[in-house]
């Protein structure tokens, strides 16, 4: 079938350019809320102007932020709709209800939004309502990233038998065994505490920009003040993110293990021209690590707010070494160098910046901001790129996603009591067959292809312990016809 | 883009008792923030522009009563919807 190619960028591009700018843009978003309410709440508590000052500059950059990101979102989808229908369509079946509540988010959250932000002096004397007016972005932002961690971890660890049966009972457009699936929660923590962590930094980056355009003494204090606000916003929510991130791999190891082995051994799209870019994200994230220990060991004495105790940033420093020690034991020991080289590097390149401005932190803030900013962009580049590819786009999900039985159920006004007496008998189950449902359970058959004849009894054993369902017999049935170069 | 184009002049602005206002008017405050006041100038100077602002203060009675009525109004609308969000995804998860 041939379908709608957008020209240059090619089908594929086209979606993660659009998907990787509206990430970027929206989690930036949801973090600047966060840190908004945080500063509001410190300015009217110690009746300092200046945070509250700095949190209306802020929820104006969210405001404008706001609209880009949300028309970046309907660039996505209709490039999705038109060129990935069959996948569209799939999505709407297992989602839609879940996508009408986003919808309705999106207008609770623009109108929150601009209520804050314009009535923000009009208000001034009813502080406490206009604060928790903010403080209701976050828990709606949480709600709205919540629905859409849920439909994207389903596309990196969909729950296959699971979601099967949710759908033969369930309401049409609503499937919570492949909404709750398995990398549901990790997915949800990690992007949580992320946005919160990616907004601070990405802040305190602008706070090191103004610092560097201004002369002037008040401006330069006020920037200070406010940069260390969200530097230390920023560090907090970044400090537990490689740990989530460590047990949200385990999940994908256990039930996404072509995802996971193309994310640790950089295969495939993981790979960009030659940089195997879920490494150097690792890279950034130890070297953000490593330049914010720097910044708060050099800042331990300041007697200014937002810094940390030196044991604090003792016992942080000694348990991310055990951390990469522990990733060094499971993954390998040249992981484990390369982040102590880069957490070392970055802690010596912080504190040279910091001794080079005289205690200003300027060029560590624009530093993290950027880091911070890169990590996000190849954080959720890698996750995406990690998937196994979908070979022909319009008839690819259809193995993946919807057993050929389920057409018909999805296109007839029947209930579920009447299930089984409108489903088709089930196909025959030869070896070709087998093959077609089975492998195409986890990866693409493009994959099969690639293995050599003479592996095949190893390869099916292997794959029996990743999950295949097969008996003996159709073990060996399919062993002899992949060995003999029969088709399927 | 930055955040604070409109916003620059707020810093040094040296803050003045609150005063009733009437319907439409500015506060003091937005007036600030707005970068209205006459005070950045010290900025093209590269001189230092004096002392920080305090925290304004204003009586309630002060807010134009459209605005607080509607952002309660909206304050309640949006609670409502959030928990009954919560709810549907709570029992979305238990029934399906």
């Amino acid at each position: 079938m041939n379908g709608i190619e957008f020209p240059y960028l090619g089908a594929k591009w086209t979606i993660g350019s659009f998907a990787l700018a509206h990430t970027s843009v929206a989690s930036l978003a949801i973090g600047v809320a966060f840190v908004v309410t945080v500063a509001q709440i410190i300015a009217y508590r110690s009746r300092i102007y200046r945070y509250d000052q700095f949190a209306k500059r802020c929820q104006f950059f969210h405001v404008c932020i706001y609209n880009v990101g949300v028309v970046l979102a309907i660039g996505l989808i209709f490039s999705l709709s038109g060129l990935y229908p069959q996948f569209w369509s799939q999505l709407f079946t297992h989602f839609f209800w879940p996508f009408i509540v986003e919808e309705f988010l999106f207008f609770l959250l623009a109108t929150t939004l601009t209520f804050h932000y314009f009535f923000w002096d009009r208000m001034w004397g009813h502080k406490k309502l206009h604060i928790t007016l903010g403080a209701l972005l976050t828990p709606m932002f949480l709600l709205q990233f919540y629905i859409i961690n849920g439909i994207g971890s389903f596309m990196l660890t969909p729950g296959f038998g699971e979601s099967e049966a949710s759908l033969f009972r369930g309401i049409l457009g609503w499937d919570a065994r492949a909404f709750y699936n398995p990398s549901f929660l990790m997915l949800t923590f990690h992007r949580a505490l992320a946005n919160v962590s990616y907004a601070g930094f990405f802040l305190a980056g602008w706070c090191g920009v103004q610092l560097y355009l201004t002369h002037d003494r008040a401006r330069k204090e006020h920037y200070e003040d406010c940069g260390r606000l969200c530097f230390y916003i920023g560090f907090t929510a970044f400090l537990s993110l490689p740990v989530i991130g460590y047990f949200y791999a385990h999940v994908l190891m256990k039930h996404a293990s072509e995802a996971f082995w193309n994310l640790m051994l950089g295969q495939g799209d993981i790979m960009v021209g030659g940089v195997d870019t879920w490494w150097l994200k690792q890279l950034l994230v130890a070297l953000m690590l490593g330049s914010s220990l720097g910044y708060f060991r050099y800042t331990l004495r300041d007697p200014a707010p937002f810094t940390l105790p030196g044991i604090m940033v003792i016992s942080v420093a000694v348990f991310y070494l055990m951390f990469y020690v522990a990733m060094g034991m499971v993954m390998t020991w040249r992981f484990f160098w390369w982040m102590l080289a880069a957490v070392a590097g970055g802690a010596a390149l912080s504190w040279h910046m910091l001794s080079y401005g005289r205690g200003t932190a300027r060029a560590v803030y624009l530093f993290l901001g950027l880091l911070a900013f890169m990590t996000v962009v190849l954080g959720g580049y890698a996750r995406e790129a990690s998937r196994p590819r979908f070979v022909q786009r319009f008839s690819h999900y259809d193995s993946v996603y919807k057993p050929t039985e389920r057409q018909p159920v999805l296109m007839l006004p029947i209930t579920p009591e009447e299930l089984e007496t409108v489903l088709a008998p089930p196909p025959p189950m030869g070896p070709a067959a087998l093959i077609q449902s089975e492998c195409a359970r986890c990866h693409t058959l493009d994959r099969v292809r690639h293995y050599p004849k003479q592996d095949w009894e190893r390869v099916v054993a292997q794959m029996i312990v990743y999950g295949a369902r097969l008996t003996t017999e159709q073990a060996q049935s399919v062993t002899a016809h992949l060995s003999a170069g029969e088709p399927y | 883009m930055t955040p604070c184009e409109n916003t620059e002049g707020a810093l040094s602005k040296p803050e003045e008792k609150s005063r009733p206002l009437p319907e439409g008017e500015e506060p003091e405050a937005e007036r600030a923030a707005d970068g209205t006041a006459a005070d950045t100038a010290s900025e093209a100077d590269g001189k230092p522009s004096g002392a920080e602002p305090p925290y304004p203060e204003r009586p309630p009675s002060e807010d134009p009563r459209w605005v607080i009525r509607t952002v309660w109004i909206w304050f309640g609308f949006a609670s409502f919807s959030v928990v009954f969000i919560v709810v549907l995804l709570v029992l979305g998860a238990l029934y399906d």
